[in-house]
């Protein structure tokens, strides 16, 4: 533990204490406050980096766990509530079908929590939060795919029904045979007949994809 | 290889999409209440923590994953470990083979997180020689700073068919500024010079799953294993 009172101490209206104080104002660092504290000294442990600005790089592997920005929360909340100002229609574009695939490229490690959060929240009516689902199916990037399929799955236990429908219909354009044991449960747990045949529907031409994700012949 | 200390452990289990965690898990686990229990509503992140092995545990489930973390007690300065490399994550190792093998939801995916700290170094360029005998790259020019290397280096799973293990790992030669300030004014030094090396080994998001209980525990000692690896013969590109 420091102890001041067998501190060099410089005048504090030196340049060497001014440039010092200067010099670790003007730097963005790290901070690990110490409790620690002796009579008339206290002690901060900051780690050592000469950058003025802090951005990690950011690592498809890694497993940490993602925080999810405002930034993001918020381009989600905007889109949500465009989508819900506007008609949403079959084969019509949307504020969904224009900007989801964007903001989620942008902020693709917090992908997964980020779009339950949406879905559960109450601000997001089912016909958007079915049309985030579709849409979400009709994306073509690898490295996010097993993120989507994992929400379109989780989409298929929701409350209302248009939003497991919704999913349904997500997982059909996806076109992933991984799918189909989340369907089948799906399907077997679903209560309204007009999705269970939706879901049958997807579940069929799931199972008629071959290895290389191409429609197989069937038996007529 | 140098001797490395654990100052943070973590596993983390991603669940499949129709399963969940049970609410009582710390209880299960621990046998009592968690000192703190905490919700986070923005990321729905339940973070029940407590005394644990010396240190501190926190189990954290969100709808997509449940972390299991293990940090030292906090001492007075932030060089605290667990314990030596591996012995130092024994504890939670054995608490997450004993859910695993209880009352584990269906898991997609697992990863075992820890951060590696060195002994002690004389000061930031014998830090980087060290490196050097561990991974590529490290400078060897008199006053160079701010070294980062990280890198996956995946590959097959010895235990499992069609998975793979992601071996991510990030290093540095780290050390804190030690700040003390009197009345009149602030005194620094750089102090704990080491070196670091923050694993993250994982199996890849793309394997389907869902593992069998046999096959989580399984898949648990080959992470171990290739964290040991990496730990004993670094990472060379």
């Amino acid at each position: 533990m420091a102890d001041s009172s067998t501190l060099t101490v410089p005048e504090i209206d030196s340049p060497d204490v001014r440039n010092e104080t200067s010099r670790l104002l003007s730097t963005a660092i790290l901070w690990h406050l110490v409790s620690a504290a002796t009579e008339g000294a206290r002690r901060c442990f900051l780690e050592p980096t000469s950058a003025t600005s802090l951005t990690a790089p950011a690592a498809d592997s890694s497993t940490a766990s993602p925080e999810v920005s405002e930034e993001f929360r918020a381009d989600l909340q905007r889109l949500v509530k465009a989508a819900r100002e506007q008609p949403i229609e079959d084969g019509m574009s949307n504020p969904v079908t224009k900007r989801l695939q964007t903001i989620l490229a942008r902020h693709r490690s917090a992908m997964v929590p980020a779009l339950v959060g949406v879905l559960e929240s109450r601000q997001t009516p089912p016909i958007v939060a079915a049309e985030l689902l579709k849409e979400l199916g009709r994306i073509r990037d690898r490295v996010s795919h097993p993120h989507r399929l994992w929400v379109l799955a989780y989409a298929l236990r929701a409350a209302s029904p248009l939003t497991r429908d919704g999913a349904g219909l997500g997982l059909a354009r996806l076109g992933d045979r991984d799918a189909l044991t989340y369907l089948r449960a799906a399907i077997q747990r679903e209560p309204l007949d007009e999705i269970r045949e939706d879901l049958r529907l997807v579940a069929d031409e799931l199972a008629a994809l071959d290895d290389d994700g191409v429609p197989g012949s069937r038996d007529l | 290889m140098p001797a490395w200390h654990i100052q943070t452990a973590r596993i983390t289990a991603f669940l499949a999409p129709d399963s969940s965690v049970s609410p009582s898990i710390w209880m299960d686990l621990i046998g009592e209440d968690s000192a703190e229990s905490v919700y986070k509503k923005a990321s729905a992140a339940h973070d029940d923590s407590g005394p644990f092995a010396e240190g501190k545990l926190t189990i954290q489930r969100q709808p997509t994953r449940i972390d299991f973390r293990h940090e030292p007690a906090p001492g007075p300065t932030p060089h605290q470990f667990l314990g030596s490399f591996p012995d130092g994550a024994r504890p939670l190792l054995e608490l997450s083979r004993r859910w695993l093998s209880g009352s584990a939801p269906s898991i997609v995916r697992m990863a075992l997180g820890l951060v590696l700290v060195s002994d002690e170094v004389a000061d930031v360029e014998a830090g980087y020689r060290e490196l050097g005998t561990l991974v590529d790259g490290a400078p060897t020019q008199p006053g160079a700073t701010d070294f980062h290397l990280q890198v996956n280096l995946p590959r097959d799973s010895t235990h499992v068919a069609g998975l793979r293990i992601n071996r991510l790992s990030k290093w540095s030669v780290g050390g804190y500024f030690e700040v003390a300030t009197g009345r009149l004014a602030a005194v620094t030094q750089l102090v704990h010079i080491h070196l670091r090396a923050e694993l993250d080994v994982n199996t890849n998001p793309e394997f389907a799953g869902p593992f069998g209980q046999e096959q989580a525990m399984s898949v648990l000692d080959e992470l171990l294993v290739a964290a040991g690896e990496i730990a004993e013969r670094g990472t060379k590109l």
